[in-house]
């Protein structure tokens, strides 16, 4: 994979900026309910205040635990769900503005690859029908489009007689290279990859994130790349971002960030992962209780009620700012002020 | 203190024989921990569930035995077999959240466990024996408080959905020990689970295997957490035990080709990136297995003896043993 | 879905013609392998097959009922007036189940009765499934006031029992087929809605909607296209299921004078008038009842099995 140079990436322009973003779910509750039992709207914050930005040709792991807004912010990069508030630029167009017509040429320009590979094909549809949407999407005639679907076939590694196949016919890591071909199809530039190898057994794993390589190289791509495995994260990713609760809390080249990982959370993250050479293993640093609801997150810093580096009062009352704690590394604690 | 012998056992399909367990010998002393990894449906939660006599529906024992402080459980009749589980052996499986029974809370389910097995029936005394109640709840908050579980006082009261994953994971552990078990069954017991919480159940589940001595089985796919916290290691694939020995021989030194393609498809953690190598192709059929070695069509080292017969256990020195002909 | 397979787990090799011809020969081979999977399935599920065999001879006698009924329905011979079925004291056999109280022959009655029950309880279900499925679909899958309104007149709709809300309505509209259809439907539809509606909630969560959102697939084309074709079977078994409970309700509002008026042969009118003769003519009512009764029961074996077979959860060997 070409790593991206730290200098370089001062020159060069990010392909998708994520700016501020925010995305509530809101339950409503109703007249009755509010005026009977004197409750008020529910608000799950997933994603708060998120900036961003990916490069072209990077591959930027996003890792956190389950429940952190990972996945969300993946669908709002997306336009899969709609932001609350702030702005997703790609290739510096404001993507939230896009009519219908634009945002159809912005399908074209960025796809996903789902995690649970049961679920993301659609089990009534061959593999024929399921290749052939995206493609008719791109225009055409059926010769071409049947062409089409053998060369992505080959390309992700399946027989090519599988074409008529139902999703079920397949193992785990056959269906995930169905639904990389269906990504794939679109021609795309940048793909979120949500977490596409955590259903799969380590010897399927492993073969899955070498095709995402080879393709990322081929055909140019630009991942941003979800997942809860940090070995994984630590494998495909030239910068990794660690979210907690709805906020990005380091950000820096992978490399940087697993020798020196600077946030408290970061660390104990690290410090948790198992390993089968024993001379990788770190001090375990056991963190108190588990992640709060994003319903009523905790104010000031959201790791404070696990933390345990915990400064004094700043870190319960003022919500901590992404800033640079070395070139490249950004960090948002109190501890570093 | 449980020996397995020689196990195997098939689901009838419409397919056919499906071997999910063949010829399986395991054996876990008393305070020791045995892992078991491997890949998703190579026979190594079944194994689990054998040896509690759970063997789900088309599920039929063919062969073997398992001796539990030298009686053999196979044999045991279904209502001898009830006063084992939950007593002497208890089980902690990987989903907490369908474990636990939603309508009950979660002091009561601490509770029933000891009630079954009749841990209290000698406290006597008290209108609708309130006194063997209290020591029963006595005990269970008490558990509670062990397994970690902060104010175990409120929290006996709560309902399982107001815990979280890896307090459910506590209480489930809270359940299983409840009776004092000898042994522990584990069955992935920490992959709903995010890692830092997965750290926090295995240091618990360590403390328990120090200060109890109770003997654990820990079923996982995931190496790092066999290779951290079982002494002993078996690997299977596609129903066999493929590789055994302690820890250190079959992680740092690993001899059959299956266990050596698995570690190195884990991604590496260093600064430098080596490669991951994945095993090519997948699991194979189980309907369609042969007596010859399953891994033949994924191995790079295989050769014609390979197809020719069963392969049998090699010895590859103190303990270790190894099932392929490059160490026979 | 059983598609051919050889050994190797993969589908059959075709020796590719035209890609459009080669299209079209493998679309057949899915279509007959899902065709013969489903009779083989059907085979194997007994009470389903013989509610699917009376069900065709039902539709067989009333498709050919001018030359299957030994008589014309309609006319009768008045010096031929309650005469007892052929076997028992005073039949004759020309008339195998007797005349009524006009001297027409009872069995070419029932006969002609079928075609009616059948298509009022084709007619009324097709309708309904359509409104149901369209309602349905589109509340399911973008909420929101539409979803509030429908929902909300679902569940006032299903406030009414369903004989007393087709009672009041055909004395409204008066009685005929047409009224007739129209008052079942009136209400048939929200089962369809409800049923839709849930089945689209789970749906939509589901991934493979979204993938298609990201393939830039339109609204209208992810509900027909990707979402549809997974529900179908939940609807065409309560389709069946439903329609086996309208041909009752034609025959409650028909026995009731409000449905198919007489000299129409409807099954629940032929009960209504055979009741006067009860006493001295038993099968005037019993017949048209017994033909009820087990068209009902068979529409229902087969509505039960085919929810059995189609379920791909549930494996039937």
């Amino acid at each position: 994979m070409a790593a991206v140079e730290k200098e370089l990436i001062k020159n060069v322009k990010p392909l998708v900026k994520i700016d501020g973003i925010k995305k509530y779910f809101t339950k409503k509750r109703s007249f009755l309910e509010k005026k009977l039992v004197r409750t008020d709207d529910i608000i799950v914050k997933a994603v708060d205040d998120v900036s961003l930005e990916v490069y072209p040709g990077e591959t930027l792991g996003l890792v956190g635990e389950s429940g952190c807004g990972k996945s969300t912010l993946g669908r709002v990069v997306l336009r899969l769900h709609e932001p609350t508030m702030g702005k997703v630029t790609f290739g510096g167009d404001d993507i939230t503005r896009y009519s219908k017509q634009q945002m159809k040429q912005f399908r074209s320009n960025a796809q996903i690859i789902f995690q649970n590979p049961y679920a993301s094909l659609n089990p009534r549809k061959t593999v024929r029908n399921i290749l052939s949407v995206p493609l008719k999407s791109q225009g055409g005639d059926f010769i071409k489009r049947e062409q089409e679907i053998l060369h992505l076939l080959d390309r992700v590694g399946l027989n090519k007689r599988h074409i008529d196949s139902y999703p079920h016919q397949f193992s785990g890591g056959q269906r995930q290279r169905i639904g990389i071909a269906r990504a794939l199809a679109m021609q795309p530039k940048f793909i979120v990859a949500d977490e596409p190898v955590s259903a799969l057994d380590v010897s399927v794993q492993a073969q899955i994130i070498n095709l995402m390589q080879e393709l990322q190289e081929e055909y140019q791509l630009t991942y941003l790349f979800i997942a809860h495995d940090l070995s994984v994260i630590n494998y495909v990713s030239d910068r990794v971002a660690v979210m907690y609760l709805g906020k990005i809390v380091e950000l820096a080249t992978t490399e940087e960030l697993f020798m020196h990982p600077l946030h408290p959370y970061t660390k104990a993250l690290l410090s948790a992962i198992p390993y089968v050479d024993k001379s990788k293993r770190r001090e375990r640093i056991l963190l108190e209780g588990s992640v709060p609801s994003p319903i009523n997150p905790p104010s000031g810093c959201r790791f404070h009620t696990r933390c345990y580096q915990k400064k004094g009062k700043i870190c319960s009352e003022e919500i901590p700012q992404l800033k640079e704690a070395a070139p490249g590394h950004m960090v948002s604690c109190h501890l570093l002020d | 203190m449980l020996e397995i012998k020689n196990l195997a056992m098939a689901f009838e399909t419409e397919r056919g024989l499906v071997r999910a367990v063949n010829k399986v010998d395991l054996s876990v002393a008393e305070g020791e921990v045995m892992g078991i990894v491997g890949e998703s449906g190579c026979g190594k939660s079944v194994t689990l569930l054998n040896i509690l006599g759970l063997v789900p529906h088309p599920g039929k024992v063919l062969s073997g035995e398992i001796m539990f402080q030298g009686e053999d459980l196979l044999k045991k009749s279904k209502k001898e077999m009830r006063d084992i589980r939950g007593k002497d052996i208890a089980m902690i499986f990987q989903d907490p959240m369908t474990t636990l029974n939603p309508v009950f809370r979660i002091g009561e389910q601490i509770r029933e466990s000891m009630r079954i097995h009749g841990l209290f029936k000698d406290v006597k005394g008290g209108f609708f024996k309130s006194a063997r109640k209290h020591a029963e709840k006595d005990r269970a908050v008490e558990l509670m408080e062990e397994v970690g579980i902060p104010s175990p006082e409120t929290r006996y009261h709560n309902f399982p959905h107001e815990f979280s994953g890896g307090m459910q994971q506590r209480a489930l552990i809270a359940i299983g020990l409840s009776c004092k078990p000898k042994l522990l069954l584990a069955d992935e017991p920490t992959t709903a689970l995010d890692v830092t919480i997965q750290a926090q159940i295995l240091a618990l589940m360590q403390k328990i295997n120090q200060e109890h001595g109770a003997g654990i089985i820990l079923v996982t796919h995931d190496l790092g957490v066999a290779a951290e916290f079982c002494h002993k290691i078996a690997v299977m694939y596609a129903g066999r035990i493929v590789e055994q020995g302690r820890t250190e021989q079959v992680m740092d030194n690993p001899h059959h080709p299956y266990t050596q393609g698995l570690l190195r498809s884990i991604p590496k953690m260093s600064s430098k990136k080596d490669r991951i190598e994945p095993i090519p192709g997948g699991v194979p059929d189980l309907a369609e297995l042969k007596e010859e070695c399953a891994f033949y069509p994924r191995c790079a080292k295989a050769h014609d003896k390979c197809l020719s017969q069963e392969v049998p256990m090699f010895d590859a020195g103190e303990g270790h043993t190894v099932r392929c002909y490059l160490y026979g | 879905m059983p598609v051919t397979k050889t050994p190797d787990g993969l589908s059959e090799e075709i020796t590719p013609g035209h890609p459009l011809i080669h299209l079209l020969q493998i679309k057949t081979r899915i279509f007959l392998a899902d065709f013969r999977g489903f009779i083989r399935k059907l085979k194997h599920h007994p009470s389903a097959l013989i509610g699917a065999l009376l069900i065709i001879l039902f539709l067989v006698v009333a498709f050919f009922a001018p030359a299957v009924a030994p008589h014309d329905p309609f006319v009768g011979e008045l010096s031929e007036r309650l005469i007892a079925p052929s076997w028992l004291e005073g039949g004759v056999s020309q008339y195998i189940l007797g005349t009524d109280q006009q001297g027409r022959d009872l069995l070419s009655r029932i006969i002609y009765g079928a075609r009616i029950s059948l298509w009022v309880g084709f007619i009324s279900v097709t309708i309904s499934v359509l409104i149901g499925t369209l309602l349905g679909a589109a509340a399911g899958y973008f909420r929101g006031k539409l979803d509030l309104f429908l929902s909300r007149t679902a569940d006032l709709l299903l406030a009414f029992p369903f004989l007393i809300f087709a009672v009041a309505v055909m004395s409204f509209l008066g009685p005929g087929l047409i009224n007739l259809i129209l008052a079942l439907t009136f209400k048939g539809w929200v089962e369809f809605f409800r049923l839709v509606r849930g089945e689209m909630l789970s749906e939509k969560t589901k991934e493979y909607v979204e993938a298609a959102k990201a393939n830039g697939q339109s609204n209208l084309r992810i509900i027909l296209s990707e979402v549809l074709p997974n529900i179908i079977h939940t609807i065409i078994v309560l389709g069946t299921l439903r329609m086996g409970f309208f041909i009752i309700m034609e025959a409650s509002l028909s026995f009731l004078g409000l449905g198919i008026q007489p000299p129409d042969p409807a099954w629940g009118s032929m009960v209504n008038e055979g009741r006067q003769f009860m006493l001295n003519a038993w099968w005037l009512s019993t017949f048209p009842g017994a033909a009820i009764l087990v068209l009902v029961l068979s529409i229902n074996l087969f509505g039960e099995g085919l929810r059995d077979i189609l379920d791909p959860r549930l494996k039937i060997e």
